[in-house]
């Protein structure tokens, strides 16, 4: 290519005249129209691809609109959902919270009573103490009195009856005091191993819920309104599951929609690579006719001698570029008198 | 998981395929031109199929999938030309350097993902 500046003055500075032969002219602009139909095409084509990008960008961006607010929605419901359900389970907890506070007060106050019982039954030791010291004076008693019938001889025959009798009711209230004592420590022993147990067992496993509500004690109307704000409790969480997996499958239907429009969409970028290559083969059929003109009118100046002109002249597919579908359609149509010629596959396998 | 590489020197273009075969569960690998595609080859790179664009600087597609298929191990790995370009000639010398399939772009993610599993079994 000459240098269009250099050679602008010239042109300016010359007398086209009769040396300039028209068939030189002729013979290089004709390629012109040729590159003007081949950018026509691929503008076209660009202009073609573009929109359908863009619509289809649209429309894949207006479905991701709409399940965005699907999901939204969904997200906001389970949120609100959730709420209320804490409100009331707060409710629940607190309730059940307080009858479990109130059952271990009483407890604790019935441990308390038992325990001083158990003190009280221990004071009766003292007592059977008593009686065995009375056991053991009167045996004494009896022991004297028999010593003082055997000297008494016969007459005290009689004196040493009583006093046997008298040694055996001694006896017999020694037995019973030691009876009574046994029993009240293995009482309190026994009140006090269930005072510590601190485990359950399946004892009372057997008696059906029916019968507990027919129950009239007030620890079981108590533990029974426990179970009652437990099940609740669970029945509630049950509940914010069920909902929460109901919205999770929706959030997750709608994400995988989401993620196929979207997809989509970035797939349709690929517009911008071919409207890249496309503008690219423009810019060269631009530079081409642009060159092919400064080098007509250079030599209508007289500023380019013809042999350079001609030898310098290209066609189309000298650009050595792909030429577009649009474009190869119309040259293979026009080859073939205007015959529509059909387009190879998109997608081949060899 | 399969892998997969992209050969491409439009960047956006890589960036959107990246986008769908990384959501269909493949690893992606990328490469600008068909000389850094094939020194990954040749740095041990072992991709279960190729995708691979035709005009590239350095090094086009086709040289690109005639070169790799001389790489150890490389020999039926599925190649498939992704281009703008549509002519029987290319496409007859593709095939003689060695591709699988021709594409023409645009493609649709799902048609591309289709052709995958018809070239890459259990993918």
């Amino acid at each position: 290519m000459y240098p269009w500046t250099k050679l602008r003055g010239r042109i300016d500075a010359a007398d086209p005249g009769p040396h300039v032969d028209s068939e030189v002219v002729v013979r290089a602009l004709a390629e012109v129209p040729a590159f003007c139909q081949a950018m026509t095409s691929d503008l076209e084509d660009v202009v073609d691809q573009t929109n359908t990008a863009a619509t289809t960008i649209v429309h894949r961006m207006t479905d991701v609109d709409d399940l965005a607010g699907t999901m939204a929605r969904a997200v906001a419901e389970l949120a609100e959902a959730i709420g209320a359900t804490r409100l009331r389970l707060a409710t629940v907890t607190d309730s059940g919270t307080d009858l479990v506070y109130r059952l271990i007060r009483y407890f604790i106050r019935r441990d308390r009573h038992v325990r001083t019982l158990i003190d009280e039954v221990r004071g009766l030791n003292d007592h059977v103490a008593a009686i065995e010291e009375v056991g053991r004076a009167t045996n004494m008693l009896a022991l004297n009195a028999m010593i003082e019938a055997v000297r008494a001889g016969e007459t005290g025959d009689g004196f040493a009856v009583v006093a046997r009798e008298v040694r055996a009711l001694a006896d017999r209230a020694a037995v019973a005091a030691s009876n009574i004592d046994t029993s009240i420590r293995e009482l309190t022993d026994r009140i006090d191993l269930v005072l510590e147990e601190d485990s359950f067992d399946d004892e009372g496993a057997d008696v059906d819920l029916a019968h507990l509500e027919s129950n009239e004690s007030t620890v079981v109307r108590r533990l029974l309104s426990v179970v009652t704000a437990h099940q609740e409790l669970t029945s509630m969480t049950a509940d914010i599951l069920h909902e929460t997996e109901r919205a999770a499958a929706q959030v997750a239907e709608t994400s995988s929609a989401l993620t196929t429009h979207t997809t989509s969409a970035v797939g349709e970028v690929q517009f911008q690579d071919i409207g890249r290559q496309m503008i690219e083969h423009v810019v060269d059929a631009v530079n081409e006719v642009r060159r092919q003109t400064e080098d007509v009118t250079a030599y209508a100046a007289g500023a380019v001698p013809a042999d350079d002109v001609l030898a310098r002249i290209r066609s189309v597919p000298d650009l050595g570029r792909q030429v577009f579908t649009r474009h190869r359609r119309t040259e293979a149509e026009a080859a073939d008198g205007g015959a529509t010629v059909e387009a190879l596959p998109a997608i081949e396998l060899f | 998981m399969k892998t997969i590489m992209i050969v491409d020197d439009s960047t956006t273009f890589l960036m959107s395929l990246e986008v769908v075969l990384s959501k269909a569960g493949f690893k992606v690998e990328t490469a600008a031109h068909g000389k850094e595609a094939l020194a990954k080859v040749t740095h041990g790179l072992r991709p279960n199929l190729i995708i691979s664009d035709i005009n590239m600087p350095h090094m086009n597609g086709i040289t690109f999938a005639r070169e790799v298929r001389k790489a150890e191990g490389m020999r039926f790995t599925p190649i498939l030309m992704l281009t703008t370009e549509s002519e029987q000639a290319r496409r007859d010398e593709a095939r003689a350097a060695g591709a699988t399939g021709w594409l023409v772009k645009p493609v649709k993610p799902d048609q591309l993902l289709g052709v995958i599993k018809q070239v890459l079994p259990g993918a």
